[in-house]
């Protein structure tokens, strides 16, 4: 039995009350209202954009004028009730696909690009577990091939065991986090290979 | 001693008042029953859908964790959900709503005081008498209890003697409770409950009547998972069931997901 008084190591399971009321809403807009330069219609169509290539949050800087759009709940926060209206939902893990390359970034331009892979996202806040018992073997290894429905670990929050499906074909090629570790909302808990 | 089977009409009956699509499917005898709805799940059955067992041969409870029921003598069942709305954040509620409807069902049909060990566990007396096990994949649930209900204290193994118990023992009357009885209560009262878990004004009010039932109310407990351990006064529930503790030095209150295990500091 472990002595009863010894500090925590890692809090990573447990949530700091004063971060949570710090947190923003999911949907901001921090310029003066009066001067913004970002009329409704743009903020849709970027809504419509992020829909369409199933991003899960965008940032824009333009003159000041910044705005941070993000689908479902912000990272380490619940959503206190249902959303209301087309807000879209989320029914399962969010693959999240490469990252654009960008012109002017700092790699040498004699080395190709390192490829990136999409990852398989966690579907809400809670304790990663990537065995079904603590005795058993992974649900998914690297180099593991997985389809659609091939369950590939559980995330727990209050005893609800919630299994994660890779959602796609491919190769797995990463483990991101650590067994029995906190996870947040969209936090990139797989990289796969697409097939 | 012959135990009572259960009475198929009244439990089909108290289903149909709260799934009226819901569907009983009775086994004398199976594996678990959490793996026959899970597996009735994944091909499509309906919410409502309903697996009854008088008996298990490898009860599981969290993460493979091994359950003990003894034939004949327990509750032992589980229930496909199919929440409307997929935000799954709220489904974290689940437990504490279930443990919510049970531990309502245990007082008004026996009289006696269960009290809720976060998020999962109904304890009467200081002893484990229930497990509830939630299992989600994609766009269901599947809620699975067990419950001691005549268990002679006798029939517990070496292992549970001391912690486990069932609501005859605690009454010690020697009369025998109606499994069908308790089962049809319970489904009037999860029938009650369960829109609480979709709405975050709908779960706020009841928070406070699960914090009332909680074991650890204002209790210093220790929480342990993985590595971690901490302990602090238990202040309450979150917003979808979360343990909040003060935690000592800065007491400042945090919110606690998910434990391998909680105890209390001091029995």
């Amino acid at each position: 039995m472990p002595a009863d008084t010894s500090a925590p190591e890692d809090p990573g399971h447990f949530r700091d009350r004063r971060t949570l009321q710090k947190k923003g809403a999911s949907r901001k807009k921090s310029s003066n209202s009066a001067r913004s330069t970002l009329e409704y219609k743009e903020i849709k169509q970027i809504v419509e954009l992020m829909d369409q290539h199933g991003l899960t949050e965008f940032e824009l800087d333009r003159d000041g004028d910044k705005i941070t759009l993000r689908r479902g709940p912000a990272p380490g926060q619940y959503t206190a009730a249902p959303p209301q209206g087309p807000v879209p939902q989320l029914q399962g893990p969010v693959i999240v696909p490469p990252a654009q390359t960008t012109t002017g970034g700092s790699a040498p331009a004699d080395e190709a690009p390192a490829e990136v892979l999409p990852t398989i996202n966690s579907p809400m806040v809670g304790s990663f577990y990537r065995r079904p018992a603590p005795d058993d073997g992974p649900f998914v290894k690297v180099g593991d091939v997985v389809d659609e429905d091939t369950v590939i670990c559980i995330v727990e929050a209050m005893k609800v065991m919630n299994e994660v499906k890779a959602e796609m074909c491919g190769t797995i090629t990463k483990v991101l986090v650590e067994d029995n570790v906190a996870v947040q909302f969209g936090e990139a808990l797989f990289e796969i290979k697409p097939s | 001693m012959v135990e009572e089977r259960f009475d198929m009409l009244e439990v089909r009956e108290a289903l149909k008042g709260v799934f009226p699509g819901g569907e009983l499917v009775y086994f004398p005898e199976t594996v678990s029953t959490s793996d026959e709805a899970m597996a009735r799940a994944r091909d499509g059955a309906a919410e409502g859908t309903f697996v009854l067992a008088e008996n298990q041969t490898a009860g599981r409870g969290r993460r493979g964790a091994a359950w003990f029921a003894d034939p004949d003598t327990a509750l032992l069942f589980s229930l496909v959900l199919r929440p409307v709305g997929k935000d799954v954040s709220t489904w974290a509620r689940m437990t504490s709503v279930a443990a919510l409807a049970l531990a309502r069902t245990i007082e008004d049909t026996t009289g006696l005081e269960p009290k809720i060990k976060w998020p999962n566990d109904i304890y009467i007396g200081g002893r484990k008498s229930a497990g509830i096990l939630v299992e989600a994949a994609g766009d269901f649930l599947v809620l699975g209890i067990g419950l001691n209900v005549n268990t002679p204290r006798c029939s517990f193994p070496d292992a549970l003697q001391g912690i486990a118990t069932s609501l005859r023992a605690e009454l010690g009357d020697g009369i025998a409770i109606s499994r069908s009885a308790l089962l049809a209560e319970f489904l009037k009262k999860f029938g009650e409950c369960y829109p609480s878990m979709l709405s975050g004004k709908g779960f706020s009010r009841i928070i406070p009547e699960i914090e009332e039932r909680s074991m650890l109310l204002n209790r210093k407990a220790i929480v342990y998972q993985g590595k971690t351990q901490l302990q602090g006064i238990v202040r309450g529930l979150g917003d979808h069931g979360e343990l909040r503790m003060e935690v000592p030095p800065s007491n400042h209150p945090i919110e606690i997901l998910s434990a391998d295990r909680v105890r209390l500091a001091v029995p």
